[in-house]
């Protein structure tokens, strides 16, 4: 290689190295400029269906256009967060460190819980379609503490024949917010559980298979007889597959449903009035589902520098904790509790621009 | 020099620059945004075999063993398959067979890797459980190398699938680098009272093993970087390797896994981190195989 050659490649170098520097100091809060009203919002997979649906039925009757990206959670909360998107759909509420991250831009935040979901125990035993399991024999299984099906912690619940077994445990490998209420309600009602794991959106498993996503989990399950996993309750409603009753903190076992979800708010009402993000799981209420928990629409509450898309979010927000509802149980979805949308009405009049609410007058 | 050739010479350099800074610019910017783990782990990210994002706590371990160990495995598996086809297509066969035999080849590197997923997981998968990961498990389950309880998705499953997916690389290249074997040495060999093996032997796997080397080594490159197959088939259980009928997981697995909810800096340059180490195995593997293929042309 002669020495002129080996000048360009050193000089391309460092353009490439200045370029990229420049680049990642530099791409901060950009936001193309357009003149049409449009809404941003990035988030949660697990209410997309319902949201599309939402966004459908609102621009029928609203000038007005919002887009949702299924990112994640984790991303939606990254978009809002560098001002990409105009609110986070997530299935977790802000942790402390996002709150306080949050806050720094100085506009506030409201957690609004649009709709309710579940997870659900799927399971694989040939020949058994329903199962019922404990709280504890729940967090056993998944610490590998208990490792066969004919377990008696599991054979005392269950009249059927229980074979001697291993147990196949799967669970999600990618973050997700169903692993988050899942690990969430196994730290509630396991200590073991919450000093030696923990929970989080990906938790480091002491045992079992991984799966990518809600289908993920679900082909492993199909594919391994012997085996159980957590899902969604939408997905497993429309996959077909076996979900067991899980007994709930009145002692009562209970078959997930539209219903015993939108329950599990119920026992939880003063402490949700007190902080929204409180979680809804391991419900006191006695047909509670309780692997319940809310996804959030997660949104700056000052709108001073752009008063008129607040309005148009703020309006969008009421319609779809309130008139968007009838749409839920048909795509699975537990709508909010009414005791709840009082909680959310007084949740998005906090939302303001310039000093005076959004939203003014009285609504509906 | 004529002004058409000096710029058809400025537009050349400048594409071949382009690339150049492609790979610079990917490779900078990955090594900054890994610089917080780096400098919160230090080496130890190398060597460590924990992974918890409750924690914060990260190691790629098992992550840079587990890639290597399938595509290592892989190559063991397709490299005699693809170069005995190739061996017998060009030696042996009748041309009707060698002129099916390319357009087949063709077919399987055209797969997407999804498809190869979902095959592995719904055809293959039963199948290896039953009849090879059992028996080994059974005859063999005291050398750790195949102990454990086999559930299907596993390192071995992974590599099996991997192995498929290279084998048109290293059996195409071969049967290119056949075709340059001069005939006149393999016919001066048949003359000389060689057999067909013989003439193999000592004619053309010697004229031809560097450019199967190479080809190896661009198989090897593309079993490195697979995803989609491969997450769908390794189980994805973050642990050091130990059986190969256990799962396990990979670089790209992992990535492909939680980086869209990886919220903390920590994570997602643990993250960056490992495609930053996945980058630099490539260019390595790449190194070697141009050096083979170079001396090949020297030749």
């Amino acid at each position: 290689m002669n020495p002129p050659r080996l000048a360009k490649i050193i000089a391309v170098s460092i353009i490439a190295v200045l370029i990229v520097t420049f680049a990642k100091t530099s791409t901060r809060g950009f936001s193309p400029h357009t003149g049409e009203m449009i809404i941003k919002g990035a988030g949660a997979t697990f209410p997309y269906p319902l949201y599309l649906k939402w966004i459908r039925e609102y621009e029928r009757i609203r000038p007005v256009r919002i887009d949702y990206q299924s990112v994640g959670s984790g991303g939606g909360i990254r978009l809002l967060m560098s001002g990409s998107v105009d609110f986070a759909g997530s299935d977790a509420p802000l942790n402390d460190e996002e709150m306080s991250k949050i806050l720094e831009a100085g506009r506030g935040v409201v957690h609004v819980p649009t709709v309710a979901g579940a997870v659900v125990i799927v399971f694989n035993l040939p020949g058994a379609r329903e199962l019922n399991l404990t709280p504890d024999t729940i967090a056993k299984i998944f610490l590998g503490k208990i490792k066969y099906w004919d377990n008696p912690s599991i054979t005392k619940y269950n009249d059927i024949n229980l074979p001697h077994e291993e147990i196949r445990t799967v669970h999600r490998v990618d973050g997700s917010g169903t692993t988050y209420i899942f690990t969430y309600y196994l730290s509630k009602i396991s200590d073991e559980w919450r000093t030696k794991i923990g929970y989080g959106k990906e938790v480091d498993w002491p045992t079992g298979l991984g799966g990518k996503g809600n289908e993920g989990v679900s082909q492993l399950i199909q594919q391994i007889p012997y085996s159980i996993g957590y899902t969604e309750y939408t997905y497993a409603i429309t996959a077909g597959l076996s979900m067991a009753s899980v007994m709930n903190r009145a002692g009562i076992f209970i078959t997930p449903s539209v219903e015993s979800i939108s329950k599990a708010a119920v026992g939880y009402l003063e402490e949700l009035k007190e902080d929204i993000r409180s979680a809804i799981v391991n419900s006191p209420e006695e047909d509670a589902y309780p692997i319940s928990s809310y996804t959030y629409i997660i949104t700056y509450q000052d709108w001073s520098q752009d008063p008129e898309k607040g309005k148009a979010l703020a309006e969008f927000l009421w319609w779809a904790t309130h008139d968007g509802q009838m749409f839920a149980p048909d795509l699975g979805y537990a709508p909010l509790h009414p005791e709840v949308v009082k909680i959310v009405e007084s949740i998005i009049s906090e939302m303001k621009a310039n000093g005076s609410p959004l939203l003014g007058g009285a609504r509906q | 020099m004529s002004l058409g050739e000096r710029l058809f010479r400025a537009l050349t350099e400048a594409s071949s620059y382009i690339i150049l800074f492609l790979v610079i610019a990917i490779g900078y910017s990955l090594l900054l945004d890994s610089l917080p783990v780096f400098t919160k782990f230090g080496i130890w990210f190398l060597f460590s075999s924990e992974w918890d994002p409750v924690r914060q706590i990260f190691g790629a371990l098992p992550a840079v063993i587990g890639t290597l160990e399938t595509s290592v495995l892989a190559l063991v598996m397709a490299t005699p398959v693809a170069v005995g086809a190739a061996l017998f297509v060009h030696e042996i066969s009748p041309a009707p067979i060698m002129r099916l035999f390319s357009p087949i080849i063709d077919a399987l590197a055209s797969i997407p890797s999804v498809i190869y997923g979902l095959w592995g997981l719904f055809f293959l998968m039963p199948l290896l459980k039953e009849w090879v990961m059992r028996p080994l498990n059974e005859a063999l389950g005291f050398i750790p190398l195949f102990s454990g309880s086999p559930q299907g998705p596993s390192i071995l499953l992974a590599s099996v699938i991997l192995a498929i997916m290279i084998l048109p690389t290293i059996a195409s290249l071969t049967l290119e680098a056949l075709k340059m074997v001069p005939r006149e040495l393999v016919e001066g060999a048949l003359a000389l009272g060689a057999t067909r093996w013989e003439a193999v032997r000592i004619t053309i796997l010697p004229h031809a093993s560097e450019s199967i080397k190479a080809s190896m080594m661009l198989a090897l490159a593309r079993a490195l970087g697979e995803t989609m197959a491969v997450t769908m088939v390794i189980g994805n259980t973050y642990k050091l390797p130990v059986s190969l009928l256990e799962p396990g997981v990979t670089i790209t697995s992992i990535i492909a896994n939680s980086y869209t909810e990886a919220t903390s800096e920590l994570h997602i340059s643990a993250l960056l981190a490992l495609g930053f180490i996945l980058l630099l195995i490539s260019v390595v593997v790449n190194v070697i195989s141009r050096r083979l293929l170079g001396r090949v042309g020297h030749e």
